[in-house]
């Protein structure tokens, strides 16, 4: 059975080929193909959460090399529920894009596969080189599915992107050389070992190493001041790009857990709150002062991931399951956001999505999901998002900045919501047939309101959102036991390290 | 040995990080190759420095870790895929906004109302200068090192022309 914790990475990485090689020119064939092998990655993501949620975590050896040497792949419940995050939401953009985003550039469904590669690998693996390895194949793959359509704004955009990224993957080699030149070993288990043994003459540089990595996984996780980027690149990428990224932001998220919540439990913790407050006031101004739909987005996902790391600073379990379920919830939210955005966008011809008014009538259909999709993302009841407020407020109750992280979270809601409501208002009310507002030029896709295939994506996702909303007590259930699991970091290491056969644990003492 | 591997990556890295600073896009890629040059060297000292001795247990008494090796020829494998594409995107983004400054320009872009998306075509009075820039970049600053930059610039007339006749 262990052999299944592969085949995430497996199946879309010869997806991708096959698509490219076999199906090359047969935009039909490879939609079906894409689609087929999209869900079945959700399949199969459930299939190893139901197999994770059995016990401690499990291990895949690649090459049958013991622990500490060779490279594994980590199976708990952490990464399976990021696994099935992920597959609800590459299936639904996938269709999504289906739709017809995918005839506006090449080779859209070999990228979308190789990014998922990239961010199962992600979540799987267990060697912080490997994992830096996963990164570049999410990221190349994000590379191409960003600059997917072309365009100027898109290439000056994605030219920013990649240099920022190149840079961000520099600083994760010097932080991984780091530790190994002072631990060892990349097993991360085996780090969260030998982390505590390191002589006294060292600590400073192992200091050095686990906070540059954190720096790289913050920039990853748009924590301010590294998010000024994510503003620029989401909203210049095509709309399913934008929401499949959505999950990008979480790898970082997931990593810090992942290697500091293991091996340098204490480092980053302060930083994070931090910055995350901070991400709440900047997200929040800049949703007020976003002139794209897009953007207000944008700003709103760092107004969401400022939310994320407040309860990823607070420690406990109460905390691990705000952080997951809010984690789960903006993911879902965001990508609606973004899939509508770019819905208006072709809808209002040459004023794409830009917030000013007289632009043609959009329907009532995608009014009542951008009004429902908002509801939940900027977290009002009923929908999940306000259940998400609501546990991490209650997992910061006894932090000693609670008042104020309290006071920030609850405040910075109001701005998010003026901001989203301003864009509802311009889009779906100050139309051109609205009295007082005259007819803006619009190019020649305007007065095409949005199909009813691009609307059932966005539609799947608000279901999505009720569903957390309906059946929270059991998610949280679910992610409880999750954040149980991911605080017992012996267990973790005696999985990976003293699994039967595992002759490493003695070897490498 | 140490200083001079200490003092090599320490220069390269501050090379490189300084011309990251710069804002048209070649300075920047070739601060990220160096950049990524100094972080090859630096994965590359990290299993510690020593010469002459094997990297295979059992033939030496004292081996020297082979694992480094493996992870910088990973990483060069990386870097060197990455720089080819921003080398493309960055040549790419010029053709068709007719300037090479990293910066967005978005205040020019949203707050009129008339140049909506077809903004680009039309290049503004200081891009034309800032074209120029960028020729005599692609030309005499990268000319014998990027073979592919020239044919790429090849068709274009020594002066700087506006990006409309391009595809």
């Amino acid at each position: 059975m262990t052999g299944l914790i592969v085949l995430p990475i497996l199946l879309p990485a010869l997806t991708a080929p096959f698509l490219i090689l076999a199906l090359g020119y047969d935009l039909r064939a490879q939609r079906v193909a894409s689609i087929g092998a999209t869900v079945l990655f959700l399949a199969l993501a459930v299939t190893l959460y139901a197999l994770a949620g059995d016990g401690p975590p499990r291990t895949y050896r690649l090459g049958d090399w013991p622990a500490p040497f060779g490279i594994v792949l980590v199976l708990d419940r952490l990464a399976a529920t990021m696994l099935v995050l992920t597959g609800v939401l590459a299936s639904v953009v996938v269709v999504h894009a289906a739709a017809g985003w995918d005839a506006r550039g090449r080779h859209f469904h070999p990228l979308f596969q190789f990014q998922l590669m990239g961010l199962a690998g992600a979540f799987l693996t267990g060697d912080a080189f490997n994992l830096f390895v996963f990164f570049e194949v999410m990221l190349i793959a994000s590379y191409g599915l960003m600059l997917h359509g072309g365009g100027a704004e898109r290439m000056k955009a994605g030219f920013q992107y990649v240099a920022l990224n190149l840079v961000a993957s520099t600083l994760f080699l010097f932080a991984v050389g780091l530790l190994y030149a002072v631990t060892g070993t990349l097993n991360i288990a085996d780090l969260a070992v030998k982390a505590t043994q390191v002589a006294a003459g060292d600590r400073a540089l192992l200091t050095v190493g686990a906070a540059l990595l954190a720096m790289v996984f913050a920039l990853k996780a748009a924590a301010v001041p590294l998010h000024w980027w994510l503003p620029a690149a989401y909203p210049a990428a095509s709309a399913p790009a934008a929401a499949l990224f959505m999950i990008m932001t979480k790898v970082g998220i997931y990593a810090l857990i992942r290697i500091h919540g293991l091996a340098f439990p204490d480092l980053a913790a302060p930083w994070l709150a931090g910055a995350g407050a901070l991400g709440l006031v900047v997200g929040a101004v800049g949703a007020l002062a976003a002139r794209r739909l897009a953007e207000l987005v944008a700003y709103g996902v760092v107004w969401s991931m400022g939310s994320l790391l407040v309860a990823l600073a607070a420690s406990g379990a109460a905390a691990g399951t705000a952080l997951l379920y809010y984690a789960a919830h903006s993911t879902l939210a965001g990508a609606a956001l973004f899939l509508l955005a770019g819905l208006a966008a072709a809808a209002r011809g040459s004023l794409g999505d830009r917030l000013v008014p007289g632009g043609p009538p959009l329907g009532a259909g995608p009014a009542i999901l951008f009004l429902l999709a908002t509801i939940g993302f900027t977290g009002l009841p009923p929908l999940s998002g306000f259940i998400g407020k609501i546990l991490i407020l209650q997992a910061i109750a006894g932090d000693p900045h609670g008042a104020v992280l309290w006071a920030l979270l609850i405040g910075s809601s109001l701005p998010v919501i003026v901001g989203f409501a301003r864009a509802g208002s311009t889009l779906f009310w100050k139309t051109a047939g609205a009295e007082g507002v005259e007819p803006a030029g619009t190019g020649p896709a305007a007065l095409v309101p949005p199909g009813r295939s691009g609307l059932a994506g966005v539609a799947i996702l608000v279901i999505a959102l009720a569903g957390l909303t309906v059946l929270a007590g059991p998610v949280a259930h679910q992610l409880t036991a999750t954040a149980r699991q991911m605080a017992d970091r012996a267990g973790y290491v005696e999985a990976v390290l003293g699994e039967p056969g595992g002759r490493g644990r003695e070897a490498a003492r | 040995m140490e200083l001079l591997v200490a003092a090599a990556i320490g220069l390269t890295t501050a090379t490189g990080l300084y011309m990251m600073l710069r804002g048209s896009t070649f300075p920047v890629i070739v601060g990220l190759t160096f950049l990524s040059y100094a972080v090859n060297v630096f994965l590359f000292a990290m299993g510690r420095l020593a010469a002459n001795r094997a990297p295979i247990v059992g033939t030496v008494p004292d081996p020297v870790d082979p694992l480094p090796q493996a992870l910088v020829l990973t990483a060069i494998v990386i870097s060197f895929g990455m720089t080819a594409l921003i080398v493309v995107l960055a040549l790419r983004g010029f053709l068709e906004t007719g300037s090479d400054a990293v910066d967005l320009d978005r205040g020019d872009a949203d707050d009129e109302d008339d140049d909506l998306d077809d903004a680009a075509p039309d290049p503004a009075p200081d891009a034309t200068t800032a074209s120029e820039r960028a020729i005599r970049f692609f030309r005499d600053g990268a000319g014998p090192d990027e073979p592919e930059a020239d044919p790429g610039r090849g068709p274009a007339p020594a002066r700087p022309v506006p990006s409309e006749g391009r595809p």
